[in-house]
């Protein structure tokens, strides 16, 4: 139950992040539009593995970048001082991951539906 | 049964111990300030004390059992750690929720502590905005909204502004009798450190005493009585005789060193108080006795720690 709390409240601070989740979520929305725009030519495809690559490794980046911030910021400690486990920590982490790289799918599938 | 229990414990980081053979177990309802100079080692104890460090020797017991100190113990640290990016609500709601706080009292308790701490008009500010003082109340603010029955305090009080300082400590007397709960505040203050029931001084890494704040001071010698404005240049045989102490007298003021100076001032006016112009008492504060103790006093150390134990 904690650890769902922590996720939540760990996703409304990626959200309030404005500059990274413009970068999270601008970089599917171009892809799409270079998609869309390269309809009728073969690198489509290239397109859209690099773009699934690319977010994958920005935000496997973003997470770990924040963990760092985290560490030197204090805010770490203080969740470890709380009766949260390290482990279900990491798993938060992990978790607020995917749901950032599964929005950014949603704006990459949902660009391209709405041409 | 002591709510918390460390053997024995050190620290070793590089090639220096920052704590060593610390030892200390601290009660039910019970207010322990941990006084000591910077880097003597407080904030080393107060991380392993909350959980965050393991100690590199030693054990910490918390409770009946070697129960999880994440459970018992809640900390405030010397590096506020709040999220930058959530206003100073929603931080106390999340960490009151990370530590179980029912609803119904998480937002009683969140609206106390916000006007105790002076957070109210802050509260819908996000912690990247708020001045450092601030922080460091919000800090102590997301510890206590914990409700655990330890909390530890690492040198923020020092840095409080008096009043919210004397509000604050009102309220852990209020916690500590009503709710038995104990305190552990580390200070590098003596003005913080006198109010506590019991101080722990530490001098490099190492305990250097335990006891009562005023037994604490009389290490640093006897109070200091000086007289002046003398109408009797006789008075000084008549009160070294009375008194049988060493009077050293400079520029027309008499000065002689003994204990409960209070209680001897009293009766020197109440004996020659027309004789007397000015009485100044001067007591030794916690920082004196910190000064003997740090100036390398060994014997001292050592007679101390072994009474003590």
């Amino acid at each position: 139950m904690q650890a769902l709390v922590l996720t939540l409240w760990e996703l409304k601070r990626a959200i309030r992040n404005r500059r990274m989740l413009a970068i999270l979520l601008g970089v599917p929305f171009v892809a799409a539009l270079l998609y869309i725009v390269l309809a009728a030519s073969d690198a489509r495809r290239a397109i859209a593995l690099s773009n699934f690559l690319i977010c994958a490794v920005l935000t496997a980046t973003v997470t770990y970048s924040r963990f760092i911030t985290d560490r030197i910021s204090g805010f770490h400690d203080g969740l470890r001082s709380t009766p949260i486990t390290d482990p279900v920590l990491t798993g938060v982490r992990i978790v607020v991951g995917v749901v950032l790289f599964l929005m950014q799918t949603a704006i990459f599938f949902g660009t391209l539906a709405l041409r | 049964m002591a709510i918390l229990s460390a053997q024995n414990i050190s620290l070793r980081i590089g090639g220096k111990y920052a704590l060593w053979d610390v030892s200390l177990e601290i009660d039910h309802g019970e207010i322990v300030g941990v006084f000591g100079r910077s880097d003597s080692g407080k904030t080393v104890l107060a991380r392993i004390l909350s959980g965050l460090d393991e100690p590199t020797s030693g054990t910490v017991t918390f409770g009946a059992d070697s129960a999880d100190a994440a459970k018992c113990v809640s900390a405030a640290l010397s590096i506020p750690a709040a999220a930058p990016e959530l206003t100073v609500y929603e931080n106390l709601e999340m960490f009151a929720s990370l530590w179980g706080v029912p609803r119904k009292k998480r937002g009683r308790e969140i609206a106390y502590l916000l006007e105790l701490l002076s957070l109210v008009e802050q509260r819908s500010r996000k912690v990247s905005e708020l001045s450092s003082g601030a922080r460091i109340r919000l800090e102590i603010a997301r510890a206590l909204v914990a409700d655990a029955p330890l909390t530890v305090i690492d040198s923020l009080l020092d840095s409080l502004d008096p009043c919210v300082r004397e509000k604050l400590w009102e309220y852990f007397l209020t916690l500590r009798r009503n709710e038995r709960k104990s305190f552990v505040i580390m200070s590098s203050s003596s003005r913080v450190a006198e109010l506590c029931g019991r101080i722990i001084a530490l001098n490099n890494g190492r305990i250097a005493y335990v006891g009562r704040p005023d037994d604490f001071r009389c290490i640093a010698g006897d109070d200091m009585i000086v007289l002046g404005d003398l109408t009797n240049s006789a008075l000084r045989n008549r009160i070294a005789e009375r008194l049988s102490v060493v009077i050293q007298e400079e520029e027309g003021f008499l000065s002689f060193r003994i204990a409960n100076g209070d209680r001897v001032v009293s009766d020197l006016l109440a004996e020659f108080g027309s004789e007397v112009g000015c009485v100044y008492l001067k007591r030794p504060t916690l920082d004196d006795a910190l000064d003997v103790l740090s100036s390398g006093s060994t014997s001292i150390t050592a007679t101390l720690v072994d009474g003590n134990r």
